[in-house]
This record gives C-alpha cells, sequence and structure tokens, in this order.
C-alpha cells in the first residue's frame, strides 16, 4: 500500500496554483498508476502516482493540492508547505515541476518565485498552450527561461502536446545537480539577519527556507517546544514582525515578476474572458442562477436515484446468481451460510453502492471540470455560511438524498476543514433511499391511503419524514459550528475559473478513483461488519438453537404446513434462538418505552448492516418467506398482539416511534465506514453513532409516548 | 470611513488602495490583488452578501467582510 512513497525513488512534486491544470497533468503522467489517499492526520487530498522517464528512472510524483503562496491561508496550503520546507518530509520532493495557466501568468508566478528561493530544482510547464494560441497570447519562453534561471516548457495537459519535452527537461533535471542562482527576493534587512541566524542556528537547507522556519515557527508541526521557544527568541531579538513582512515580500515579488510577464508575454485584449462572463450572467443571475442549479441537482438527483437504480438491479441478481452457484457447488452447513449470508452479502454491500458512486463523481467531475462548482459555491455560499457549511455542501446535502455515501465523499472538494467536517457529519441525516421500504411499510399502519385535496395523504408524510431529516441535519450543522473550534480562517475569496470544455480523461479517472478508494477502504469495514451480523444472526448458544429447530419442525408436523411454510417457520424460531434474538430480548427493556418488543429489537440490530434489512428481518420473523411484499409485512405485523395484554403491537404509536427512530438513527455500516475514511478515523463515526443514536431515541422516546 | 469595495455598485470600478487586515491581505494578495489594480464589481451574490468581482484578468468570488477589507483610493 505504501510502495508508492518509496524513498529510493526520485520524488517528484507538482505543484501551482488552484485550477493552473496540474491535476490533468498528473493524470497524463501517471494514468490509472495513481493512488488517492489522505496525508497523514489530516483529511487533505494527497494524490500520488508513478511514472518512468524516458532513461528509465521511476519517478513517484506527489500531485499537491492547489496553492497560491508559501504563506499559506488554509490547511490544505499549510500541508503543502509544511512538505516543501521541511526536508525530512516524507513528501519533499526532489524535484518540482511548477504548473501554470499559460492564459493567466500574471498572477501564477507568486509560488514560483519562492520556490526558486527554495532552491528547488524546478521545470516551469506552462500549461494550457493550446487555448493560449487560441487566444493568440505569445509567450517569449528563451527570454523567460533567461530571467528566471530555469528550464520552461510548454505543454498541454488537455491535448498531451509537450508532454515529451517536459520529461526530457526532468530526465536533465534529476541527472544533473542544478547550480546556485541568485535569489528572486532580496531580503530587507531584519529578514536578512532573521533568516541568516536560524541557517546558522538550524543547519537549514538555505536562507529563505531559514526565513519561513521564523515565519511559520508557531504551527509546523515538525518543529519540537524548545525548537519554536528558540525561533521565537530570534524573532523577538530582530523584532521580526511576521504578517507585514510577508505583506511587503509578496508584493515585492509580484511587482518583479509582473513586469518580466508584462514584457515577454504579448495578450490580444480577451475575448474569450467575454464568453465566460456572458455565461455567468446567467449561471449567477439572481433568480435564473438558483433556478438553474436546482435543475441541475434535480439532475444529478434522478441520476443516482432513478439511473443508478439499472446496474444496481443487476448486480443484486449477478449476487443472486452468484449465492445461488455457491449453494449448488458447497455442501449445505455452516460454510455455505457464511459464504452466501455473510461473506457474498457483504461483497453484494459494497458493490452495490459502485453505481450511486460512479454516477455521481462521474457528474460532479463534470461540473467541477467546466468550472461551474465554483459558481455552485458562490451561489449557496451565504445560505450554507449561516449553518457552518460550505457553498460546496449543497452538494453533498442534496445526493444525501439518494445515499449518504457518495454524498460524504463528494465532501472531499471543500478545502476549509471545519465546514468538510460539519458536511461529512450531517449528511447522513437526509433520508436516504435506503429508508424508502421501512417508511414505505410504517406509513401504511399510521396513515391512511385517503387524500386530501390534491394531497394524497401518505405522500404528505413520506415528505414529512424528508422534511424532518434536512431540519435535523441543518440543527446539528448549526450546533456544530457553535462547537467545534475553528483551527482556521474561512475565506471565500474563490477564483471563479474560466469556463472550459471538460477534459474527459480527467473525468473517468476521477471516478474511478472514487470507486477504487471506496471499495478498498470502506469496502473491507462493511465485510467484516456484514459477517459479524451473519454470525450474530444464524448462530446462538447450541442448545437453544437445537431447541428451536426441533420445536419449529414438531409445530410444523401438528399444523400441517407446507415445505414452504415449514422452513419459513424454522429461520423465524432460528433467528430468535440466535445471539441476535438473545440481544434483541436482552436490549427490550431499553427499547419498551419506544413501545418497541423484541423482535423489533431483533430487527434493529440486523438493519444496522442496512436500513432495508428491517423489512427483510420482519419478514423473516413473522415467517413470510418473500421480502418483496411489503403489504403482506404489514398486514402480518398489524395481526400481532402482545401475549400478555392481548392489545395489538403496532399501534399507531409505535409505528410513529419507529418512523421516527429511522429518521435520525445511525442504521448503516456503510456510512460509519465511509465516515471513517473520510475523517481519517474512528472518533467522528462514533460520536456521530452515539449521537444519532440518542437523538433517534429521545425523539421516538417523546413520540411513543405523547401517542400511546 | 474610508471607502472600500462593499461601497461599489454593480458595474463600478475601483483602484485597490490597500488592505484593512494583514491576514486577508496575504489571502488577496496571493491571488493576485495588488495595491494599484483596477477591481470591478460585476455582480452581487443571488442570495446578497457577496460580490463577483473582476481583477487582473481573473474572476474571483468575495464575501461581504472581504469586500470590506479591500480599501479603495
Amino acid at each position: 500500500m505504501h510502495s508508492i512513497e518509496l524513498t529510493e525513488e526520485f520524488k517528484l512534486g507538482l505543484i501551482g496554483n488552484p485550477n493552473c491544470g496540474k491535476s490533468s497533468l498528473f493524470n497524463q503522467l501517471t494514468g490509472i498508476n495513481q493512488k488517492i489517499g489522505n496525508f497523514p492526520g489530516v483529511t487533505v487530498e494527497k494524490k500520488t502516482g508513478k511514472f518512468a522517464l524516458t532513461n528509465g528512472t521511476n519517478i513517484s510524483v506527489v500531485d499537491f493540492p492547489g496553492t497560491y503562496s508559501i504563506y499559506p491561508n488554509s490547511t490544505e496550503e499549510k500541508i503543502v508547505v509544511q512538505s516543501l520546507i521541511n526536508p525530512k518530509d516524507a513528501f519533499h520532493p526532489d524535484a518540482i515541476v511548477y504548473v501554470a495557466d499559460s492564459t493567466h501568468l500574471e498572477h501564477q508566478l507568486l509560488l514560483l518565485t519562492q520556490l526558486i528561493d527554495l532552491h528547488f530544482p524546478i521545470v516551469l510547464a506552462l500549461n494550457m498552450s493550446d487555448i493560449a494560441a487560441k487566444e493568440s497570447i505569445e509567450i517569449d519562453v528563451a527570454a523567460l527561461h533567461k530571467k528566471l534561471g530555469i528550464p520552461i516548457v510548454s505543454i498541454s495537459s488537455k491535448t498531451g502536446q509537450g508532454l515529451a519535452e517536459l520529461k526530457s527537461a526532468l530526465v536533465n533535471l534529476v541527472q544533473n545537480k542544478v547550480k546556485e542562482k541568485p535569489n528572486f527576493y532580496t531580503f530587507n534587512p531584519i529578514e536578512k539577519e532573521v533568516a541568516n541566524q536560524v541557517l546558522a542556528d538550524f543547519k537549514t537547507k538555505n536562507a529563505y527556507q531559514g526565513l519561513l522556519w521564523a515565519h511559520h515557527s508557531d504551527w509546523l508541526t515538525f518543529l519540537d517546544f524548545n525548537q519554536k521557544e528558540d525561533l521565537k527568541k530570534i524573532q523577538e531579538q530582530h523584532q521580526f514582525n511576521a504578517l507585514p513582512l510577508q505583506v511587503e515580500e509578496t508584493m515585492a515579488r509580484f511587482n518583479h515578476f509582473e513586469s518580466l510577464v508584462a514584457k515577454h508575454v504579448k495578450k490580444q485584449q480577451a475575448t474569450k474572458s467575454n464568453l465566460t462572463e456572458k455565461i455567468d450572467r446567467i449561471l449567477t443571475h439572481r433568480f435564473f442562477g438558483i433556478f438553474i442549479f436546482m435543475a441541475v441537482m434535480a439532475l444529478v438527483f434522478q441520476a443516482i436515484f432513478a439511473w443508478a437504480s439499472y446496474p444496481m438491479d443487476w448486480i443484486e441478481g449477478i449476487m443472486g446468481y452468484l449465492s445461488q452457484g455457491v449453494a449448488n457447488v458447497v455442501p449445505e452447513g455452516w460454510f455455505q451460510s457464511l459464504l452466501i449470508d455473510g461473506v457474498l452479502a457483504g461483497l453484494g454491500g459494497v458493490v452495490i453502492f459502485i453505481p450511486q458512486i460512479a454516477i455521481l463523481f462521474f457528474l460532479i467531475g463534470l461540473l467541477e471540470e467546466v468550472g461551474y462548482m465554483a459558481r455552485a459555491a458562490f451561489i449557496w455560499d451565504r445560505f450554507m455560511q449561516f449553518f457552518g457549511l460550505n457553498g460546496r455542501s449543497i452538494v453533498a446535502l442534496i445526493s444525501g438524498g439518494a445515499c449518504a455515501i457518495p454524498a460524504m465523499m463528494s465532501a472531499r472538494t471543500i478545502s476549509n476543514q471545519k465546514e468538510k467536517l460539519i458536511t461529512i457529519l450531517v449528511t447522513p441525516f437526509i433520508s436516504c433511499s435506503a429508508r424508502i421500504p421501512v417508511y414505505v411499510v410504517l406509513i401504511g399502519f399510521v396513515v391512511p391511503a385517503s387524500t386530501w385535496g390534491i394531497f394524497n395523504l401518505q405522500g404528505l408524510a413520506f415528505l414529512g419524514l424528508y422534511v424532518l431529516g434536512i431540519l435535523g441535519a441543518l440543527l446539528l450543522a448549526l450546533g456544530l459550528k457553535w462547537t467545534l473550534k475553528n483551527s482556521e480562517p474561512s475565506f471565500l475569496a474563490l477564483e471563479l475559473p474560466t469556463y472550459r470544455a471538460p477534459v474527459m480523461r480527467n473525468v473517468w479517472l476521477s471516478t474511478y478513483e472514487k470507486v477504487k478508494s471506496f471499495i478498498l477502504e470502506a469496502g473491507k469495514i462493511i465485510l467484516i461488519i456484514s459477517i459479524l451480523l451473519w454470525f450474530t444472526a444464524s448462530y446462538g448458544p447450541s442448545k437453544a438453537m437445537e431447541k428451536a429447530v426441533a420445536t419449529a419442525e414438531m409445530q410444523a408436523i401438528e399444523n400441517q404446513l407446507s415445505e414452504e411454510d415449514k422452513s419459513n417457520l424454522i429461520s423465524s424460531k432460528k433467528l430468535e434462538a440466535s445471539y441476535a434474538g438473545h440481544f434483541g430480548k436482552m436490549i427490550e427493556p431499553v427499547i419498551k418505552p419506544l413501545g418497541y418488543d423484541w423482535k423489533i429489537g431483533i430487527a434493529l440490530i440486523t438493519s444496522f448492516g442496512a436500513r432495508e434489512v428491517f423489512v427483510g428481518t420482519m419478514a423473516t420473523i413473522y415467517q413470510i418467506g418473500s421480502e418483496e411484499d411489503e403489504l403482506r409485512i404489514r398486514d402480518r405485523m398489524a395481526l400481532e398482539k402482545d401475549p400478555i395484554t392481548g392489545k395489538p403491537i403496532y399501534t399507531l404509536a409505535t409505528a410513529l416511534s419507529l418512523l421516527i427512530f429511522y429518521v435520525f438513527a445511525m442504521q448503516c455500516m456503510s456510512t460509519l465506514a465511509v465516515m471513517k475514511k473520510e475523517t481519517n478515523g474512528w472518533k467522528w463515526p462514533i460520536i456521530m453513532f452515539i449521537l444519532m443514536t440518542g437523538i433517534a431515541y429521545i425523539s421516538a422516546f417523546m413520540v411513543y409516548q405523547f401517542f400511546s | 470611513m474610508p471607502l472600500t469595495l462593499n461601497d461599489l455598485k454593480p458595474g463600478s470600478a475601483g483602484k485597490i488602495k490597500g488592505f484593512a487586515d494583514d491576514l486577508l491581505a496575504n489571502r488577496m494578495l496571493s491571488m493576485g490583488l495588488l495595491p494599484g489594480k483596477t477591481i470591478e464589481v460585476i455582480r452581487y451574490a443571488p442570495l446578497g452578501k457577496g460580490f463577483y468581482v473582476k481583477c487582473n484578468g481573473i474572476y474571483i468570488a468575495l464575501r461581504k467582510q472581504e469586500a470590506t477589507c479591500i480599501l479603495l483610493n
């Protein structure tokens, strides 16, 4: 798994501003030979990959998050800066390809000049040269090369043009030690003293790195307490006032390279940018902007809700076929049961999410590629900001209505850590498609199938449950906004990129990577829990199990049951005698105040795998062979009476209480698994499990007590 | 009260004089919003409290409080 980070390989860093086409170049270089994960300890996306140069050198390449400056403003940028100024960092590059958008050179070179002063071997890749040519932008590459003192290659990461030249420039970089160059920026006296003292005391690679250690001493995690204290002393000694100095330095750098760009880049007065402005006149319009966004989201929702159901049906068909195959080949017994009800059920539970994940990320990737997602963030920023969320969170919240799994994964593009976390945490409250079967069974109980004006009452109840989920999500977001610490200032200050035709390779690759990382990381957790659930539902204390089967067989003979009814009865009795049955009875005192008996208790336990299992478990308990027929389950449940009081168990109050429970409860192992993956640990999934179950319990309790 | 970007109406432009806040200044500067540059408000955000601006050839979305910290001549 960590083979890509092998240190013997030459480590290349891809660095550039956001929207420079860096990831597109990364995809060109590595193809599917890439891996997406998180940087250690943070939820910042890390993309690593491999490729080989013509001289056989293996290059391991890191696609760093888009960064504007070595003076970072976000956690993402801090990660980049830390890797760059700590030579011992696992991702510290041996050399850098600095990617810049040729059509916007005048403000893309700040970080490049800073990297030059850090003395990295560096190639400047002037990306999107095809578009620059179309816009008649002429760049005097030779002159720039002379002034900057680094190799420069014109490329197009879209068409692949110039990639060969880039690679041969890299061969030179790998082979030759670069000569020391004069710094791009000239230190003022204070900066010079501080930089040189840090250089002397800490043996940093060069003076600029020393200066940056001083600037960033309060947050750099690789420095220990004493080092930080020493750096602080140096700062005090020289009256080093970090922030204003950073501003001064940045402005000096801009002045220097802007004049270079002005001299050596010839631009026709832009016509292309007007197109973006024209499109945005509609897409960010007060009224049409919101309307069009809603229409786009309706399409996305339709795709993951309805279109995904076809491949999902095929997957279920294939899994059923496989189970049948295993049943035919493997002799009946515990091993067959493990394979079918544990392993295959678990695998099915993983694979079933692939269509939704793939479709959602294909569409999001497309919208991101053309530049629309930044507009969505702009449109919704104010509303979402109120709830401590990001403009981009709206995509997660809406797609959560189909499935929380891809929805939580879509929060990756949010760069503010707190907003990203809150988005991930509240998304599971949105009623997903797995809650529908549960709602259908229970609403039938509670709400008459009559109409009220043009509205179907059951439909209205459905809507009500959805609204409840949305309210839950927004209220929790508000609560988290107030309680969670803000580790970084919240900015919008977002570049709205020029609209461009999508590079489909990027869209396909990002879809592929999302699916792969879901299978590899969340998949194994889902599989393990699935096997555990299978075990608790199929095994029990052996005497109890034997007795259950014997009783069932006797009852079957007494009542002259058909083969089918007999096997349904046996399954039901076995489930009752299993560990799951025992747990169900064990928790009965706890769930009694909610109006549930041990049978519902079993269903609560088994449906932790996935909510829709509730219906299947109820079917087993009530000896209804097929779970297809939700109406039959409902009718059967209506007949159920309390053995002591003789009153029906499934009253209005119980059904309402169950409905509310399923709106709020974290009844989904896949959600927990993905939450663990996206938040980098078990802390948040555990907190959310307790919190959501708690909220579900309390609200179900109140509803039951009120209506009974 | 000094003139800030927040005072501009859509369609009007001003010249950046400086920033009221060093931290935000850092962010703005690194995106190329420099003193001396012309900045134009193209429109407000659909839900309010936001700006769609053009500066130095790029389009940028800003919150109201970010616009307030950009001082104009």
